[in-house]
């Protein structure tokens, strides 16, 4: 049935933007609190100053995407992902050198990363791939075409190079699941994840005794049970398996970085830096632990106001809340993106057209993996890279790229009785 | 609901609950992070309260403080200055410059270090208004000592940085603290430090102040050290020292109705001055070196001298007490007496045959009536030694022999045998009485220092009693933080009528005896003179050395005020530089002037300095 109204700004899901505006007010406060006494003359010189301009501009951008017409995005979506991707091979051409990172492109004072756009046009050319007629995820070659798809952005970022943006990217496998693809992809990842990690802890010797014990125990089991071994797939898992844990070692020590070795090696508690590579978390676990249940209140915290956490205002900004705010305000943020999640969840489940479900879960997948990357990042459970907190981090292009991301969906879904 | 949602969900929740669960340990259970977050931000400043203000007993200030500054400098907060205009004001050299820089880098780059050391007010004026040009430095105010006298060093003492010993002894201190190292600086130094006040302070990660920590409600304010006015009167005290001049040992002046200290004069001395301000350690390190003069000992205090005939008086007293000589006791003395086969005890008192009585025997200093009156009072029992302990307790309770606990930080027990110290000698049982003779006339075993002389002076004074010696008067112009000890009088055992009759005796001295040149007219005094033998090796050689001239004195007569012992190494006669010296003093001190002006100039004229320049540095000042 068609629905002759137009739909109007009202029809967005209030739930959702009023988690965003919650989220970036968090963020603009938190960011206030750490550099509001440094002396500048104008306040859009300071970052909370900066942050709040970046925010009223991104209501210009959500204005923007209510002139812009659903069917163009989604009739567009290849040509953005390809723009995209145009974007992030020019970066590395003529990007600004920062840091030895070619992530930004910088025009004047200004400057803009292209990896965080490129996430939302990521996110549209996988959902215009998804709902491509015979797109089978279930199907080998159309599989390897999506995974392709991500893994071209993964690479480029990765020649930047910038491992947290990339990690990132991988997060978007997620969707394959809503669309599909079988549960045993995940656990073998997850038995991989698991492998490499412990074969770090523990050494390669051990792990290999195990799995290989494990191996046996498992085919005795089947056997005496069921009087039957799966050959098949018990020596494909297998394999897998010693397969990783023999390229652990060479993954470990050839491929990653000494500070990306040393970060895990902190997480896994295998070593203790506190003054070089671990500084930033051992100082962030003090101001989040030193918070207590209350905080220390607005503006007393010692480690924020004696700025001992680098980077406190952008990918560290959950330490100023957790110090300030304590536990209570920790667990508030964890709830709002957790809230938003599901509401997200729910709102892409509801939609009519598959393109617009793939790209809520692709905006679920993303941000899902910025909450869930940072704080476990912050709190010591998973090594330092560099994510920001989505909407309360302090940065332009990540703030306009989510609220871009977010309200093309709600946008969406504010459609989704027409049929488009 | 679709059910890959649902474990999409499931998913998400299971995060949130890792994260949740993470931030419920670090936050609440964990209390860890709590104490590392003040030790991170919350540093501790001390505020160091100005320390008490030394008065003499005239309430004439002695010792104040100066304001003094140091240079500091923050490395990382450096930038580049004028290198030239930066010497200019501080009068320092480019290479001292250099080294100090060098040396702060070191020690931390947030941290501040010391560059110019102990600049005065005039040095610092021109570098304090032009500090903003020297981005990184800052002035710090400091104190030291300022000296408002030139004498009683060995009195006020001195203050210095503490050392590693008294960090560990003593919580209150922090390295470049101040502490008192000697004299009152030091037995005072509680009252005089004051309190420290606190303040804590945020900081940032490069240790700058970012403000207060919770307002400043654990702060707590300093507390301005206390005043302390001392016994000392500094004019008599100068005089003292003007009377030293060129001569070496120790003048005590003691209120005895008091026991207050009002002049402990102590020859060869330095000002006080000596050891404050930029050349102090230099000073310190040139008097510690002087072992010839030996500026640093403190005679009055801490020189151990045979008494010689001072001493007289107690074996005088302690016999009256044992009633072993009494109202008709004589002995004869014929130019001294045989106590043994070969032994005989010399005399010059001119009795030549004749009774000697009591008094006269004071007057006269008779060698014969005092050590047989010592040989009667180790007599009266059935053993020497139990009569020697006997007159070992008595002398004891007079303070000597151990050490008196005055309240200054130093000091010397000297010597008063007793039945072990022969025992140990001679064999248990196996010594006389008359091998101890020279006890009787303060020579023998017996040593005693000039400040324990000046107490039995003033126990005499008061007839049977003596408060401990000491140099308080006041603290923060009120006597109840003194110690009581010092204001209990301690008893020495000896009957009040006995003291008449020695103290007559002493009165004779100054009127007939042996002072009798160095008597004042209108007041009647009371004195002793000592002459004790001594001896030093030169080359290898023993030398006998001209004698050591002590007198010890009191007046007036009837209401003493003043009580003196004078100790003049190798000044020769009791009667020739010593008595005269104690004489000025007493007049000074009870008349305000000298009259015996005569007297004054030949003391003021006596110079021993040709005598000390044979010795050798190793003095041997015992018999």
């Amino acid at each position: 049935m068609r629905n002759s109204r137009k739909p109007s700004i009202f029809d967005y899901d209030w739930i959702s933007v009023l988690l965003f505006n919650l989220l970036v007010f968090i963020g603009i406060i938190s960011i206030y609190s750490t550099t509001y006494n440094q002396s500048h003359t104008n306040i859009f010189q300071t970052y909370y100053g900066k942050q709040i301009l970046w925010f009223v501009f991104s209501y210009v951008l959500i204005i923007f995407i209510g002139f812009v017409s659903i069917r163009s995005i989604k009739n567009n979506a290849s040509l953005l992902y390809l723009i995209g991707v145009a974007l992030l091979i020019l970066v590395l051409i003529a990007g600004a050198n920062i840091n030895g990172n070619k992530s930004w492109f910088r025009f004047g004072g200004f400057s803009i990363q292209p990896a965080e756009f490129v996430k939302l046009f990521t996110v549209l050319g996988l959902a215009k791939l998804l709902t491509e007629p015979d797109f089978k995820i279930s199907n080998f070659k159309n599989l390897l075409q999506a995974i392709i798809l991500i893994l071209v952005p993964v690479f480029l970022i990765l020649l930047q190079p910038d491992l947290g943006s990339a990690i990132i990217y991988l997060s978007l496998f997620l969707v394959f699941y809503r669309d599909g693809l079988h549960i045993s992809y995940y656990l073998l990842a997850l038995l991989i994840a698991v492998l490499f990690i412990t074969t770090i802890y523990f050494g390669q010797q051990k792990i290999l005794m195990i799995t290989t014990g494990i191996f046996i125990l498992f085919n005795l089991f089947t056997y005496s049970k069921l009087k039957k071994i799966f050959w098949l797939p018990v020596l494909f898992v297998f394999s897998i398996s010693i397969f990783t844990v023999l390229g652990t070692d060479f993954i470990f020590h050839k491929v990653l970085k000494p500070h990306q070795r040393n970060r895990i090696e902190i997480v896994l508690g295998k070593k203790k830096d506190d003054k070089g590579t671990g500084y930033n978390l051992k100082q962030a676990l003090i101001a989040i632990g030193s918070g207590g249940l209350y905080g220390k209140g607005m503006l007393k915290g010692s480690q924020t106001e004696g700025d001992y956490i680098p980077e406190q205002h952008t990918d560290w900004i959950l330490t100023v809340i957790g110090e300030q705010w304590g536990f209570l305000g920790t667990l508030s943020v964890v709830m709002l993106y957790t809230f938003l999640l599901i509401r997200l969840i729910f709102i892409a489940e509801r939609q009519k057209q598959k393109f617009s479900r793939m790209v809520g879960y692709g905006l679920v997948a993303v941000l899902f993996a910025h909450y869930a990357l940072n704080m476990l990042m912050v709190i010591g459970l998973f090594p330092t890279i560099g994510i920001p907190l989505p909407f309360l981090s302090y940065g332009g292009s990540s703030l306009w790229a989510f609220t871009l991301l977010l309200f093309i969906f709600l946008k969406f879904d504010a459609h989704r009785i027409e049929d488009w | 609901m679709n059910q890959k949602a649902v474990v999409i969900i499931f998913l998400i929740l299971l995060t949130s609950l890792i994260i949740t669960g993470r931030l419920f340990y670090l936050q609440i259970l964990d209390k860890e992070y709590k104490d590392l977050a003040l030790k991170n931000a919350v540093k501790k400043e001390y505020i160091i309260p100005e320390r008490g203000y030394i008065y003499d007993r005239n309430n004439n200030l002695l010792v104040s403080n100066l304001p003094i500054y140091d240079v500091m400098a923050v490395p990382n907060r450096m930038k580049a200055f004028d290198t030239l205009e930066f010497l200019k004001y501080t009068g320092i050299t480019k290479e001292n410059l250099i080294k100090a820089l060098d040396k702060a880098k070191k020690y931390s780059r947030n941290k501040a270090s010391l560059i110019v050391p102990k600049l005065y007010k005039n040095e610092i004026a021109l570098l304090q208004e032009k500090i903003y040009k020297f981005p990184g430095f800052f002035i710090q105010r400091r104190a030291i000592r300022k000296y408002h006298t030139k004498s009683a060093a060995n009195v006020l003492g001195f203050i210095r940085e503490v050392n590693e010993k008294e960090l560990k002894k003593d919580p209150f201190y922090l390295p470049g603290d101040l502490i008192g190292k000697a004299g009152v600086e030091k037995s005072y130094e509680k009252i005089l430090r004051g309190k420290k006040g606190v303040k804590y302070y945020l900081t940032d990660k490069f240790n700058r102040k970012i403000g207060s920590y919770k307002n400043g409600q654990f702060d707590t304010i300093s507390e301005v050290g206390k005043d302390l006015q001392l016994s000392i009167d500094i004019k008599l005290q100068e005089f003292g020292d003007s009377l030293m001049v060129n001569k070496r040992g120790a003048i005590i002046a003691i209120e005895p109705a008091t026991g207050e200290i009002l002049a402990l004069v102590t020859a060869p001395g330095f000002p006080p001055e000596y050891l404050s301000g930029r050349s102090s350690s230099k000073n310190f390190n040139k008097l510690f070196r002087d072992k010839i003069n030996n500026p640093l000992l403190d005679r009055g205090l801490q020189g151990e001298y045979p008494p010689g005939s001072p001493f007289k008086m107690l074996n005088g007293l302690i016999g009256l007490q044992e009633k072993v000589i009494g109202q008709g006791t004589y002995f004869v003395c014929n130019y001294g007496f045989n106590y043994g086969k070969h032994s005989h005890m010399f005399c010059h008192c001119g009795a030549n045959g004749r009774r000697v009585y009591l008094p006269w025997a004071i007057e006269k200093s008779c060698n014969t009536y005092f050590s047989k009156t010592y040989l009667n009072i180790l007599n009266k029992y059935s053993e020497p030694s139990k009569g020697l302990d006997v007159w070992h307790d008595y002398l004891s309770r007079f303070g000597l022999g151990h050490y008196l606990h005055t309240d200054l930080p130093i000091g010397s027990k000297g010597l008063i045998p007793d039945s072990k110290f022969y025992d140990r000698y001679y064999g248990k049982g196996r010594w006389k009485a008359s091998y101890t003779i020279s006890n009787g006339i303060g020579q023998g075993e017996v040593l005693t220092t000039p400040i324990q002389l000046a107490n039995v002076a003033a126990a005499i004074a008061n007839k049977g009693y003596y408060y401990t010696p000491h140099v308080i008067k006041k603290i923060n112009g009120s006597q109840k933080d003194i110690d009581t000890f010092y204001l209990r009088p301690k008893y020495t055992g000896i009957d009040k009528q006995y003291f008449d009759k020695i103290i007559n005796g002493m009165a004779a001295v100054y009127k007939y005896g042996t002072a009798r040149y160095s008597q004042l007219p209108d007041i009647e005094l009371c004195g002793k003179t000592g002459t004790s033998e001594n001896k030093t090796r030169i080359n290898g050689k023993i030398v006998k050395m001209p004698d050591h001239s002590i007198f010890m004195a009191f007046g007036p007569k009837n209401h003493p005020e003043i009580a003196v012992t004078v100790f003049v190494e190798n000044g020769g006669y009791g009667a020739t530089v010593a008595a005269p010296i104690a004489t000025l003093i007493m007049e000074k001190y009870l008349r305000g002037k000298i009259t015996r002006t005569d007297l004054l100039k030949k003391v003021l004229n006596t110079d021993l300095t040709p005598v000390y320049q044979q010795k050798a540095p190793k003095n041997n000042e015992k018999q």
